[in-house]
């Protein structure tokens, strides 16, 4: 199954290394082009679901400034199902490519 | 922190706050400092909040039972009969009973429900239980309440609503009171019982205090009385009521003590079977006040054979019974000067007069038509007015007047036939209370009565009934 939007944005975002919650939010903007603002609800629940799923995994915490900071990082199973999804979406772009580059009178790279 | 956030916070279920309650506070101060100020915005915290919202709903029964509950409150609500509906506020209530009625056994399945899963999670601490207890509860509570008020507005919306200054928000205490005794019932089951057993066993329990729910007669007449009066209805209508609270009480007690001492739950199957004897135990009798109504023979009346016949109770013969024949032989006079239509006294008419309640045949209440329940503990001072009340009436042909102008009639009849202005008012006496409920009546003058009288008598003279 397609996975949706945000949780596609972490497990992207912990396939580069382990990441804490602001740090995803962060990188989920970035990633997105700014288009993908996570809110803190949606990020924990996410979060939360993926651990339930054993997608990722918490990876140690630190406290900084006081504040308590938890890091997660991608599982194997977690990478796997990323890989699956890139796989879908790559077929599924490239589909799209062949149908508009036979499309007259569209130039497209 | 801000209070919204906290709030967002403490919504979550407790599981969620232990795992993630800081992390979340620490990633929220972050978002606050690098793009709010410093601040926690109301766009982050309202989103957490209705979030734990969900969260905590949706991994308890209560939430699904109260749903339940909302559908039967609002179903039974927009197909009860509202044909009859007299627009006071009480009225209204009562229609909720039905709903109401059907909701109390799912109530009290969820509350066993997590109660037996509270008891499951051996939560160790008193204050930690009742924390559970009130998180797995809630739910069910605030949708009972949303759809008590929702079902309150669909009866409105279908049969109306006025003011009438007999309201009484007893009914609403007692319904309440029922819907937290279904609560208790499944608690203390689920402290005992499996889960399996329980869904089953609370709503049977249940049911049996539901029942109450549906005689709306009782809260019915309770509503104007007021507090004192609606007990006492209560509990002399329904024999089983001294029982119901007895029970209800020791079953909230057990729940409370369990709560707080579950080493007390060994001793719950023994609270148990003493309510269930007490209640097995215990026959419905007739209410005290029934009996000397209902249970008379009217063989037992006494009766003058001379016209007007007038009969009384061998009592009320022995204490007044030839003063009375005497003044009503002068008021039947009167009235025949007057030309009011009652019989006349003569060779061959008979006019009886039972000066007491009678059982109504169908039903065997008595009669409210003749003369009600009050007159049991009357005297003469009060059998003329209610005569010339009971000649009135017997004479009526609806839908000729209201009401108020019928006891106004009355009224000015007793007047005219000698009763004193200050007893000539239609009055019952409250069986409970023993305080006289007179009836309102418009006419301030033996002038104004006879005026009345005589236009009720010009109008209304198609409708007198013939002799018996």
């Amino acid at each position: 199954m397609a996975l949706q939007e945000p949780t596609f944005l972490i497990l992207t975002s912990l396939a580069q290394g382990r990441k804490h919650g602001y740090a995803l939010i962060k990188d989920a903007a970035e990633l997105s082009g700014g288009r993908v603002t996570l809110r803190v609800g949606t990020l924990y629940a996410a979060l939360d679901r993926l651990c339930t799923e054993g997608l990722i995994a918490a990876s140690g915490e630190e406290i900084v400034d006081g504040r308590l900071r938890r890091f997660y990082d991608l599982t194997e199973e977690g990478a796997a199902s990323l890989s699956d999804e890139v796989t879908r979406m790559r077929s599924l772009a490239s589909k799209a490519h062949t149908r508009l580059s036979e499309r007259p009178g569209l130039a497209f790279a | 922190m801000s209070i919204a956030v906290r709030t967002a916070i403490r919504l979550h279920p407790l599981a969620w706050r232990k795992r993630y309650a800081d992390e979340v506070l620490g990633t929220l101060q972050d978002v606050a400092d690098d793009h709010h100020g410093g601040r926690i915005p109301l766009t982050e915290s309202v989103p957490l909040g209705i979030r734990g919202l969900w969260l905590r709903a949706r991994s308890s029964i209560s939430f699904w039972a109260g749903l339940v509950v909302v559908g039967l409150l609002i179903g039974c609500a927009a197909t009860v009969d509202v044909e009859y509906l007299d627009g006071s506020l009480i009225d209204v209530l009562l229609r909720v009973n039905t709903g109401l009625g059907y909701s109390l056994p799912v109530l009290a399945a969820a509350a066993g429900w997590a109660g037996a899963r509270a008891r499951r999670a051996q939560i160790v601490g008193a204050r930690e239980r009742l924390r559970q207890l009130g998180a797995e509860t809630w739910p069910l509570v605030a949708f009972t309440a949303v759809g008590y008020i929702i079902a309150v507005v669909v009866v409105v919306v279908r049969g109306g609503l006025m003011w009438m200054p007999v309201a009484s928000l007893f009914i609403v205490l007692a319904q309440w009171a029922m819907i937290l005794v279904a609560f208790a019932i499944g608690q203390l089951l689920g402290a005992v019982l499996p889960r399996v057993l329980v869904i089953f066993a609370a709503p049977a329990a249940t049911w049996f205090f539901a029942g109450l729910l549906f005689t709306s007669q009782t809260a019915w007449n309770i509503a104007p009385q007021g507090f004192y009066r609606g007990i006492a209805f209560v509990f002399d209508v329904e024999p089983y009521t001294r029982v119901y609270l007895i029970a209800g009480i020791v079953i909230a007690a057990s729940v409370l003590v369990v709560t707080v001492r579950p080493f007390w739950a060994k001793l719950l199957p023994v609270a148990v079977l003493a309510v269930v004897c007490s209640l097995v135990s215990v026959q419905p009798a007739p209410p005290p006040y029934q009996v000397a109504a209902v249970e008379r023979s009217r063989a037992e009346l006494v009766c003058s054979s001379i016209e007007p016949v007038v009969c009384l109770w061998p009592e009320q013969e022995a204490a007044f019974g030839p003063s009375l024949r005497a003044q009503m032989a002068e008021a039947y006079a009167v009235a025949g000067t007057l030309g009011l239509p009652v019989d006349s006294p003569g060779p061959g008419s008979v006019a009886r007069y039972a000066m007491t309640g009678l059982p109504h045949p169908d039903d065997n209440w008595e009669n409210a038509s003749e003369l009600g329940l009050g007159t049991v503990g009357f005297g003469p001072d009060d059998l003329l007015p209610l005569y010339a009340y009971t000649m009135t009436s017997c004479c009526w042909q609806e839908p000729t007047v209201g009401d108020g102008e019928y006891s106004a009639v009355s009224y000015a009849a007793s007047i005219l036939l000698g009763v004193p202005p200050e007893r000539a008012l239609p009055a019952v006496v409250d069986p409970y209370t023993g305080q006289r409920n007179f009836e309102p009546s418009g006419v301030p003058d033996r002038k104004a009565a006879q005026t009345l009288v005589h236009d009720w008598l010009t109008d209304g003279v198609n409708g007198v009934r013939p002799p018996d």
